[in-house]
């Protein structure tokens, strides 16, 4: 991928977790302070996101499966592990996904009927490996950017101050939890970009552009909604829209000015589904990453039927994220340290 | 392979055209007002709906036509009035939701739920509140001149804004939200029936989520005023009967008003119009409160017969009017504190600077600082008999 494929694409994952989920729990946590929290969370993102760079630039242009193949049973269970967290995020944000549009956009529309073209296009995608999803992200930025800096501009007019004040009424805890709330949220679907060739070079400065873009967005639902209105919806991010009004005619834009929520939907499933294709073993891979597609599709499917698994599942969802970044980059780290290490020494001799 | 690809997309084009579920303009239920009622332990919902097919110059009862449902609940009066229309309901171009008193007093939590529950409501519509009538009478009260009632009210509402605002904008959402929040206090114009026509009497004040009070046009002005929303501000003063030739004293005896020829000035009275206004309201200490308004205001009658060539004149008269505006501020603030509503939102200015809500809010103490300013140029100097 290009540099340029490499920004888009990480511009796109690290504003998904936040739809639907990373807004509205932030802002149960810490209230009107949860923007003070997405900045804190910003430097321990950045350093989140360095360390998956640092794992990028070891493993150098090799595949993560031919890298991790020399490690045998660590390599096996790293391959597993990523295929685990990788797989929970698709049903996550595939379920997300079903449910966002199945509320404002197709209302009479079942939900596996939502999904299933989508699933169809991620085959497609995993077939044609990151570099096809690069050059879709470099297309869908294009029209993403010109969106967001409308948002941004437009709710100037909205932004009352008095809804954030006073600043700093959640306690030390709540702030620090929900730091580290953002941090997981911006930087976990990060994980999905191991499987580039890239040397992880770009990915703090596409990062701490991203996740400036998520506290602005943040601020904009915090201030504009007010601390009544922001805890009553499980979309925060799209009923704030509904306020827009430029130039006093220019409103009910809020459906299309969400399409960049599915943007960042598509583009976070296109790297999983990339990512877990690579991860299966070779032999029989056409046959096996299907299935396994459909069987994630039919838990989303089974998990929003079942509101109940749904509710928990969202509330608790930071958790095994929060589990699953650090169980993956961890070990990681320290075999791309020893190998690293290794070849330096071999090199020497 | 590509030839198939390329059937398929021709295919996708015909069947993305997006005109498969269309519904033609006549086949909807444009519904342009709501009245709730409560009586006899149910609902009353009434819907005005806009009838496409009148022609211009038609009759009203043309122009509209209502559908009216009865229930326990919410859902099923709603449901109830959408079952006499024999069109699709579309409230996208709702314009307004009349409450009745009752639904006011002991209702709110039950239509709070339900408009921000159900997704068909738009939420920029207005909310206003039903006095001496019921909600369904006012919905039903059209004139030949004005026979959509959801418009006229608008339009009350909106040209209220120019001439002495009574009026208060107030949204759906914004009315949720201050019923929701315990720093605020919600409330609505009050609309009635005065001379044959629809008016706005003042507003109803909600405290925790019940109507607890109204207040007429002069209190409604003054919270317009103090919310920096009023545009056209109006202040009379009746002439005094005791004099006829003011002085100033501190200064040389100089005479500021012109010698009446007759001495009767009872009902006759000095005019202004406040052009321009900046409300400031501060916490100064924990007890105390600094109200600061720069008023800009021009001179619209002079019955008292001031000179306006004098500067003097001005002088007098900007005390005048700041008098007068401090008593009715305190008028104001004392109807406030007597019925325990917060308008201004005291709570939450402390709340702000102190993170604790005040101990008793009526037990603050206001100071005011009013500049008042009266425009000097481009006046009538005097009206020759």
């Amino acid at each position: 991928m290009t540099k340029k494929q490499i920004f888009s694409t990480t511009y796109f994952l690290s504003g998904t977790l936040f739809l639907g989920f990373g807004y509205s729990i932030m802002i149960n946590v810490a209230n009107y302070d949860a923007w003070i929290s997405a900045i804190l969370g910003l430097l321990i993102g950045c350093s989140f996101v360095a360390l998956i760079g640092y794992i990028n630039k070891q493993k150098g242009p090799d595949k993560l499966y031919d890298y991790l193949k020399n490690a045998k049973i660590f390599g096996f269970i790293m391959r597993i592990l990523l295929i685990i967290v990788s797989a929970f995020m698709f049903i996550l944000i595939l379920a997300n996904l079903e449910i966002f549009t199945s509320s404002f956009f197709f209302v009479h529309t079942p939900n596996y009927m939502v999904a299933l073209p989508v699933i169809v296009l991620m085959i497609i995608f995993a077939k044609n490996g990151l570099k096809c999803v690069g050059r879709v992200a470099e297309i869908l930025f294009i029209i993403s950017l010109p969106i967001i800096i409308f948002i941004c501009t437009a709710f100037i007019q909205y932004i009352d101050l008095d809804n954030i004040k006073p600043i700093m009424m959640a306690s030390n805890n709540q702030i620090a939890l929900s730091t580290l709330f953002f941090a997981i949220f911006s930087a976990t679907p990060y994980l999905l970009l191991l499987n580039t060739e890239d040397d992880g070079k770009y990915y703090v400065l596409g990062y701490i552009f991203t996740a400036f873009v998520s506290i602005i967005i943040l601020f904009i639902i915090i201030s504009v909604l007010g601390p009544t209105l922001m805890h009553l919806y499980q979309y925060p991010e799209y009923f704030v829209l509904k306020k827009f009004k430029v130039f006093g005619f220019l409103e009910r834009i809020e459906n299309i000015v969400s399409i960049i929520w599915i943007f960042n939907c598509i583009i976070t499933l296109a790297c999983s589904s990339v990512m877990i294709k690579d991860l299966f073993p070779k032999k029989g891979q056409n046959i096996t990453f299907p299935i396994f597609t459909i069987i994630l599709f039919l838990i989303s499917t089974y998990t929003i039927n079942h509101s109940a698994i749904f509710h928990s599942y969202s509330k608790y969802v930071p958790y095994p994220l929060l589990i699953g970044f650090f169980i993956v980059v961890i070990p990681l780290s320290i075999y791309s340290f020893k190998k690293n290490k290794e070849h330096k020494k071999m090199k020497e001799n | 392979m590509k030839k198939i690809m390329i059937g398929i997309l021709i295919i996708v084009c015909f069947l993305s055209t997006g005109c498969y579920d269309y519904i033609e303009l006549s086949d909807r239920a444009i519904i342009s007002g709501i009245s709730i009622d409560y009586k006899n332990s149910e609902y009353e919902v009434v819907f005005e709906i806009l009838n496409p097919n009148s022609e211009t110059g038609s009759s009203d009862k043309e122009k509209v036509f209502y559908a009216k449902g009865n229930a326990t609940n919410m859902t099923e009066a709603f449901n109830n009035a959408s079952l006499n229309i024999d069109k699709k309901p579309y409230f996208a171009h709702l314009k307004v939701l009349i409450l009745s008193e009752e639904i006011g007093k002991n209702h709110i939590a039950t239509i709070r739920d339900y408009f921000l529950r159900a997704t068909i409501f738009p939420n920029n519509f207005y909310v206003v509140l039903a006095k001496d009538k019921t909600a369904k009478e006012i919905l039903k009260f059209s004139i030949e001149s004005e026979p959509i009632v959801g418009e006229t009210l608008i339009n009350l509402i909106d040209n209220n804004q120019y001439f002495q605002t009574v009026a208060q904008k107030v949204k759906l959402e914004d009315f949720i939200v201050s019923t929701l929040d315990k720093r605020k206090t919600a409330y609505l114009p009050v609309i009635t029936v005065e001379n044959e026509k629809l008016a706005i009497t003042g507003i109803g004040i909600f405290n925790e989520g019940k109507l607890k009070t109204l207040f007429k046009e002069q209190e409604a002005s003054v919270l317009t005023l103090l919310q920096n929303e009023n545009k056209n501000y109006i202040m009379t003063n009746q002439c005094n009967l005791d004099e006829t030739l003011v002085t100033i004293k501190e200064k040389e005896e100089t005479s500021i008003k012109k010698e009446t020829k007759n001495k009767e000035t009872v009902n006759k009275y000095t005019g202004f119009n406040i052009t321009k206004s900046k409300t400031k309201i501060n916490v100064m200490e924990k007890n105390k409160v600094k109200i600061n308004i720069n008023l800009n205001a021009s001179l619209v009658q002079n019955d008292c017969n001031y000179d306006l060539h004098k500067m003097d004149t001005y002088e007098y008269l900007e005390n005048l009017l700041k008098q007068q505006l401090q008593q009715e501020l305190e008028a104001f603030f004392k109807l406030c504190q007597e019925n325990d509503v917060d308008l201004i939102g005291f709570q939450k200015l402390y709340y702000n600077k102190y993170r604790i809500y005040p101990s008793d809010w009526k037990q603050i103490e206001i100071e005011y600082d009013i500049t008042v300013t009266l425009s000097k140029t481009g006046i009538t100097y005097e009206v020759e008999e």
